[in-house]
């Protein structure tokens, strides 16, 4: 054993060849990477890139269909190829450990968590731990979980989102191994539950010096908390270099286009919107379950009040389970209000039938977050953008027209009309769900989420479709949001929701850059890459002075 | 289409069962006469004379022509139950899905009422009510075997009801009935067809039982009545009873392996083979 090595992985030549048939013939191609101990290498791309590839290949947790070759992908020296399934068995666990992303999937529901952390140290016997129980507390209490002893006895089901990751760190952490593989391990989590995680890795590489791979496709988070950088797109290593470097002077042409597609905290130029409100909700109640009832009553959105004009774009920004998407909800009637009242194009909505609020469908339509479960997958494009206007009772001929037009539009071909939804990618879905909306010729546009679920690119290609429609459609848009960059790109006005409430309002400006509610400034000071911002937009209005 | 046909629990299944079909569409061809004539002196065992290769029953019929013959019922019932109960099951269960709260308590009520009684049991008594003929026995297979079918179809549209496609469409303004025919039953076709090729193995069989105890169509042969009638003689004479016991067999197991390839070709991933 060479435990004087500084390098704790290295990675020579990884190439994953992809299934004959696929798009590109291998998912990761002749890949050279090292990790040095307590270093922090941040693999980035987009999806499809084969970052986590990459490390499921280190975990030999590839899937058996894929061939995989490597000239060597060497752990504290010990080449992982030549050694037999049970050493390598030994070493997971115990000299590398991974964290994922979704930790209440890759946690037992079954198990208490002190049990699942204590389970490592089992299957490792030999460990240098022979307090199981006093090991788990201290484990808990690094993490950063408040009462060690109670949370030991939880199930996963009762922790929250932050508070699981953290026990899946825990485990990752329990035998001290000397490499962390974390793969997008903050990418479903709050903004100010993902600082939190950071910081508890930095935290990690700090006293404990492992070296940490981290896969993401957030440039913010590479910003915060990598070393050094590898730029992967379809499986080919672009670039390679510290943090600073790649991030800051970018060789690569796709690296620049990467971080520039990155949303700025910057609004944009204040606009004068008059005229009468389009939409507009006065104490808006929904609450989810009875009060008294046996289950406890969630009141979803309390007291929600606001107007939109014609042209204006409003977003509502908050973290999961602010309420956010049910105000979206509330506005395409897909739910019923509690109390309140909701006006639609100067008309009382609030107590309209779902039969009776059929035509006023025409005014208002949404765009959903994710593109891939919302179309109908048995239904060609034509099929489901004319569903709509057929069902208003337009001409077939016209609705393909229209159709036609706006499948052009949103930057698709019109060939596209007659094929499905599978043969596109995430964000010509996302087109098509936009066209599927315009296709009603509304007045106002709801986007819960839109452009979550997609890459950093198309997500900017997509926010500039939706600027374009809206000048040209002069349409409200209500923006619904948890990114606090994007809202700020996009819209006029903002509010910011938190458990159900309303707790700041006004210009994206006023908000964002000055805020004054405490929860506001908390979520502000909690995005990622801050330091990294200042730095770009210095340079970005130095350039523009130039 | 390849890929259904590299399926081979399917194409044997097909394979199968198309034999069956020519078998029973051209009954009359290969045996012009009656199967309830007496043809031959009776009691001739299989492949002892020329023209009766599977044997004569105790009035000198052959028993291959009663085979022959016994598919057509036996694929009549098994079709055509399956078609009423799918029906009915699918409605049932598409509106107790779909509307939930109150329709839907009824409904599932109701099913459970026929779901408590052993099915076999209220054929038996249904077809004894209402004197024996094909009609009665295809009702009473259809009306005990479409419970089943509901519960997997209001379960199926629970789940596709919350999907987001089926949002975008009530956002669209479509009507509730295209929401069901248009958005919801297609996305389900998958599990009832598979659940569709398996009740018809158990028709096919309960048609059977219910001859066996006498209560088949007078008017028309079946595998189960030949088995009914033969089974005193099962030591003197076992091609009586073992040869239409085989055609009931291999039936069900060619109704069963195209279910069975179904459900791979449909449901891919569930079998461990990747869509590409």
């Amino acid at each position: 054993m060479t435990q004087y090595a500084p390098e704790v992985l290295n990675i020579g030549k990884l190439s994953v060849r992809l299934p004959d048939g696929s798009d590109r013939a291998f998912a990761v191609h002749e890949m050279d990477l090292k990790i040095e101990k307590g270093e922090i290498l941040c693999i980035v791309g987009e999806s499809g890139s084969g970052k986590s590839m990459t490390a499921d290949a280190v975990m030999g947790l590839l899937p058996k269909s894929l061939r995989f070759s490597a000239e060597h992908i060497r752990l504290n020296g010990q080449d992982l190829l030549r050694q037999p399934t049970s050493t390598l068995r030994d070493m997971r666990g115990r000299e590398v450990a991974m964290i994922f992303q979704e930790p209440l999937s890759a946690l037992n529901p079954l198990m208490r968590v002190g049990d699942q952390i204590a389970e490592v140290m089992k299957v490792h016997p030999g460990s240098d731990f022979y307090d199981v129980r006093a090991r788990v507390i201290q484990l808990l209490d690094f993490v950063g979980l408040p009462e060690p002893e109670t949370i030991r006895h939880s199930f996963p089901f009762r922790l929250s989102g932050g508070q699981r990751q953290r026990v899946m760190i825990a485990i990752a952490l329990a035998l001290e191994p000397d490499l962390l593989i974390a793969d997008e391990p903050t990418t479903a989590l709050d903004v100010t539950t993902q600082a939190q995680i950071l910081d508890l890795m930095k935290r990690i590489q700090d006293e404990k010096g492992m070296g940490i791979m981290m896969i993401t496709h957030d440039i913010g988070v590479v910003a915060e908390l990598a070393d050094r950088v590898i730029v992967m797109r379809q499986g080919e290593t672009l670039e390679e270099g510290s943090v600073t470097d790649v991030l800051e002077t970018p060789r690569h042409a796709y690296t620049r286009q990467l971080i520039d597609a990155v949303p700025m905290m910057i609004p944009k130029d204040a606009r004068q919107i008059d005229g009468p409100p389009l939409l507009s909700v006065k104490n808006l109640n929904k609450i989810y379950g009875k009060p008294g009832g046996k289950n406890r009553a969630v009141h979803a959105v309390n007291d929600v009040s606001f107007d939109l004009r014609a042209g204006e774009t409003l977003s509502v920004v908050g973290e999961s389970g602010s309420g956010k998407s049910t105000v979206a909800k509330l506005l395409v009637k897909l739910e019923e209000p509690d109390s309140g009242k909701y006006v639609l194009e100067g008309e009382d909505v609030t107590h309209l039938s779902v039969r009776a609020f059929r035509p006023k469908r025409r005014v208002i339509q949404m765009i959903f977050q994710d593109p891939y479960s919302s179309l109908n997958p048995q239904h060609t494009v034509a099929r489901s953008i004319t569903a709509g206007p057929l069902a208003a009772g337009v001409s077939p001929a016209q609705a393909m027209d229209d159709a036609r037009r706006l499948i052009s539009r949103v930057g698709l071909d019109e060939s596209a009309l007659n094929r499905f939804p599978h043969e596109f990618s995430g964000g010509q879905r996302q087109r098509i769900g936009i066209a599927r909306a315009l296709a009603m010729s509304p007045r106002v546009l709801v986007a819960d989420e839109s452009v979550s679920a997609l890459d950093v690119s198309v997500q900017a290609r997509v926010l500039d479709l939706l600027a374009d429609l809206q000048r040209e459609y002069d349409l409200g848009l209500i923006f619904i949001t948890h990114d606090l960059r994007v809202a700020c790109q996009i819209s006029d006005n903002l509010v910011v929701m938190h458990r159900g409430r309303i707790v700041e309002r006004g210009t994206a400006h006023e908000v964002l850059l000055h805020p004054k509610a405490p929860y506001t400034q908390a979520l502000v000071a909690a995005l990622p890459g801050q330091e990294w911002e200042k730095r770009r937009e210095a340079a970005m209005f130095a350039e523009r002075r130039a | 289409m390849k890929r259904l046909l590299k399926n081979s629990s399917l194409s044997v299944g097909l394979a199968l069962l198309l034999l069956i079909v020519v078998i029973a569409v051209f009954a009359h061809v290969f045996y012009p006469v009656s199967p309830w004539q007496s043809s031959a002196i009776p009691l001739l065992a299989p492949f002892s004379e020329s023209g009766l290769p599977l044997g004569s029953d105790m009035l000198g019929r052959d028993v291959a022509a009663g085979i022959a013959y016994g598919a057509r019922v036996s694929l009549t019932v098994g079709v055509v139950s399956t078609i009423i109960s799918i029906t009915l099951g699918v409605a049932i269960g598409a509106v107790a899905g779909f509307y939930g709260g109150v329709l839907d308590n009824l409904l599932m009520r109701f099913t459970e009422l026929f779901q408590t009684v052993p099915q076999f049991a209220m054929a038996v008594v249904f077809v004894a009510i209402f004197s024996p003929s094909l009609v009665t026995i295809v009702l009473a297979i259809s009306l005990v075997s479409w419970p089943p079918v509901a519960r997997l179809v209001r379960g199926e549209v629970m789940s596709l009801k919350t999907r987001e496609f089926v949002k975008a469409g009530i956002i669209l303004g479509e009507s509730e009935s295209s929401l069901i025919f248009r958005h919801i039953l297609p996305n389900a076709v998958s599990p009832i067809v598979v659940m569709a090729s398996l009740m018809v193995a158990t028709a096919i069989l309960t048609e059977s039982a219910l001859s066996f105890l006498g209560l088949g169509d007078r008017n028309m042969i079946s595998w189960g009545y030949m088995i009914g009638a033969s089974r005193t003689m099962l030591r003197d004479a076992w091609w009586l009873s073992v040869f239409p016991g085989l055609a009931i067999v291999i039936t069900v197991v060619a109704v069963n392996l195209i279910g069975e390839g179904f459900e791979k070709a449909l449901n891919p991933q569930a079998h461990g083979e990747r869509k590409a």
